[in-house]
């Protein structure tokens, strides 16, 4: 009898190895055809080095992202961004992007891209300033055609331990502009006196975004009030619709701008509930303004200047740790189109505003810098 | 205490609506835990009845359909936890994780082709508040309880249906008999696996329909991750309601409850550390399972494969 039960154990183990490994094996290949693939079994092309300026026939580029590409924000916006650079760099080809990648895994995943000497490899965020640090290494020594941009990431403060910087470049975009942008639309539309911002993150970037959008309102009209968030995360949409709703309710705020991705949905449809032709949302960072999406009345797009980045790999200028700043002077910060529930006047004085914050003229420094203390 | 009145409604508004999805899900894991089966695979169905839910919702303009064929695949998929657990006896909490890992990968997959291939797929349609003449008026609650979509109300319609199916069906009693004592259930002529294969459609059934609330109801949209730790939050209303249909109810509003209270929190207090508000309905659920999560509560049977030649 015993024996039988250890046998019907032993069985039991069996099955349970069988059924379990089959279930698991079929979620990680799932996965992993979700998440995109890194080996799309492309040749490397020919090494070009930092400094080579010896131009190539071909060049491949890979991007390593933190999302998908449809996920109407941060990497969309990415995805958008390489998609118009190699429009115009017709040598370029670009790899299949590798989504979903989780920190876990981005050092791998960017070896994979170094090991087929891709000639771009790039990273949509800052996250992977502090994951490649390895990868870099390897590649400046034993890849030198391979070069990485990482957007986001100030090369200064977040990458001072790296070995070297040689083959690597980073795009900060000028928050300053982008939310002064978004603050003087804001100041312009609202009637309540009353603004709200969620960020997904309290990284240096939201704070001097919120900074400047909150200035920028405030000089428009000294009176407006800011509500904010910076940790609402990236994916709880439901989070975004309850906390739009209790600023509604208790705070009378008519215009949200969100740096929150797939939250910024949810405050999209508390604002839709509470009348889509009074409170109103600036979605960022890609334009997004159409029928489908009644509250939004323009947006702050970014653009992550991959094209100058191909164009210093293709010239043999490219790395050495430089930052590339994304701003209104090379279009690497827009606003995006009016939707018609802009006035006319109120679309001419932002455009007024507009040249102002791209000459710089419209907000100072010590004006962000009195917010942010605060925060 | 101004600005907590002001707030209350919202507050209210969020409680019923975050409580809907983890009282579907928590009412199919009653079936399924009276039936002996401990499935904490809840989280991985919930998103494939998100996903599913809202593509077929998208696709045909039909949110209703969009509903069932969402609930279909959380059959599906929990029909595979199922054949694992009840046919291959194999371990019912390694089944539940391997579940959790499959089950948003197949939905990720199937999100990437839907939308990759028209971006137009991201926005879905939502299903419209119905507010309940005068009722929905009264001060406080009313907008909470009586505007709510048509799934809201009749998952709380579930709750009576669900207490009066275990408590004066002869099948609801098959069931709790096979979650105390199987063998003994078998000697009285009750088909255990047919009872435990019954719990695991119901299971997913209604998992995958608290799933297909946040995409068709909650938010238009689908993302990875949507379902947030709700399946895990349904398995500790489960045990703090008693497996009772009433007190999972209860204990979803509480949980409803104390998650609005956080988002009230983080929208007056901007300048406190949002992390200690957030932190609240958790710990809410760690408490309520010191209190109540006593190993010796609950279906004898619960989380024992059964075979039926073992004496």
């Amino acid at each position: 009898m015993a024996e039988n039960k250890d046998l019907t154990q032993m069985m039991m183990s069996r099955r349970q190895v069988l059924g379990l490994g089959a279930a698991g094996a079929a979620a990680l290949t799932l996965a992993a055809c979700g998440g995109g693939s890194s080996d799309s079994g492309s040749e490397a092309g020919s090494d070009s080095g930092a400094g080579d300026a010896e131009a190539k026939d071909s060049y491949k580029v890979a991007m390593i992202m933190s999302g998908i590409i449809t996920d109407g924000g941060w990497d969309q916006a990415h995805y958008e961004s390489l998609q118009r650079a190699l429009k115009d760099h017709g040598k370029w080809e670009m790899l299949e992007p590798h989504e979903n990648t989780a920190d876990a895994d981005a050092a791998t995943a960017a070896q994979a891209y170094v090991d087929q000497d891709v000639d771009l490899i790039i990273g949509n965020g800052n996250q992977f300033a502090s994951d490649w640090m390895e990868v870099v290494a390897d590649a400046a020594e034993n890849h030198p055609g391979v070069h990485f941009l990482i957007t986001n990431t100030d090369p200064t403060a977040e990458m001072g331990d790296y070995d070297t910087l040689d083959p690597v470049e980073t795009v900060l975009p000028d928050f300053k502009q982008t939310g002064a942008l978004a603050g003087v639309v804001a100041g312009l539309m609202t009637q309540t006196k009353s603004i709200g911002f969620i960020g997904g993150m309290k990284l240096p970037s939201t704070l001097a975004k919120y900074s400047a959008y909150l200035a920028a309102a405030q000089k428009i009209d000294p009176s407006i009030q800011g509500q904010y968030n910076f940790e609402a995360g990236f994916t709880d949409a439901s989070f975004g619709t309850n906390l739009a709703q209790q600023w509604i309710n208790t705070n009378n705020v008519d215009v949200m701008w969100g740096d929150a991705s797939a939250v910024d949905n949810g405050v999209r449809q508390a604002l839709e509930a509470a009348g889509a032709d009074t409170h109103f949302d600036i979605a960022q960072p890609i334009d997004i303004v159409g029928d489908d999406q009644p509250t939004v009345v323009t947006s702050t797009v970014t653009d992550w200047m991959i094209g100058q980045a191909m164009d210093e790999i293709e010239s043999g200028s490219f790395g050495g740790g430089k930052a590339i700043t994304a701003d209104m002077s090379n279009g690497g910060i827009t606003l995006g189109k009016f939707s018609d529930k802009v006035p006319a006047d109120v679309q001419d004085k932002v455009n007024e505003y507009v040249e102002e914050i791209k000459a710089g003229t419209f907000l100072t420094d010590d004006e962000v810098s009195k917010i942010q203390d605060t925060l | 205490m101004d600005v907590f009145l002001m707030s209350l409604p919202t507050i209210l508004k969020t409680m019923v609506m975050g409580a809907v999805p983890i009282l579907l899900a928590s009412l199919g894991e009653v079936f399924s835990e009276r039936a002996g089966l401990v499935n904490i695979g809840l989280e991985g169905v919930m998103a494939i009845g998100a996903f599913v839910g809202f593509a077929i919702g998208k696709m045909t303009g039909n949110l209703w359909l969009g509903l069932v064929v969402g609930m279909l695949a959380g059959i599906a998929v929990n029909l595979l936890y199922g054949f694992c657990t009840v046919t291959l006896c194999a371990d019912q909490v390694v089944t539940g994780m391997a579940i959790n890992i499959l089950a948003p990968a197949i939905a990720l997959f199937g999100y990437n082709l839907f939308v990759g291939s028209n971006p137009a797929n991201a926005t879905g349609d939502q299903m419209a508040s119905l507010a309940i003449p005068g009722l929905a008026n009264i001060p406080f609650v009313g907008n909470a309880f009586f505007n709510q979509t048509l799934m809201g109300y009749l998952a709380f319609v579930l709750v009576p249906l669900v207490w009066y199916f275990f408590k004066n069906f002869r099948f609801g009693l098959s069931f709790r008999s096979v979650g105390e004592n199987p063998q003994a259930a078998e000697t009285l002529g009750i088909n255990v696996v047919r009872v435990k294969y019954l719990a695991c459609v119901l299971c997913g059934a209604l998992a995958a329909a608290g799933g297909a609330f946040l995409t068709l109801c909650y938010t238009p949209i689908y993302t990875d991750g949507i379902v947030m730790g709700r399946g895990f939050i349904a398995l500790a209303t489960v045990i703090f309601g008693r497996w009772s249909a009433v007190g999972v109810l209860g204990a979803s509003l509480l949980f409803g409850f104390f998650d609005g209270l956080n988002v009230a929190l983080q929208a007056q207090f901007q300048a406190a550390p949002v992390m200690f508000f957030k932190m609240i309905p958790y710990a809410f659920t760690i408490v309520a399972l010191l209190f109540f999560g006593s190993k010796h509560a609950g279906p004898k049977a619960n989380g024992k494969p059964y075979f039926r030649e073992m004496r």
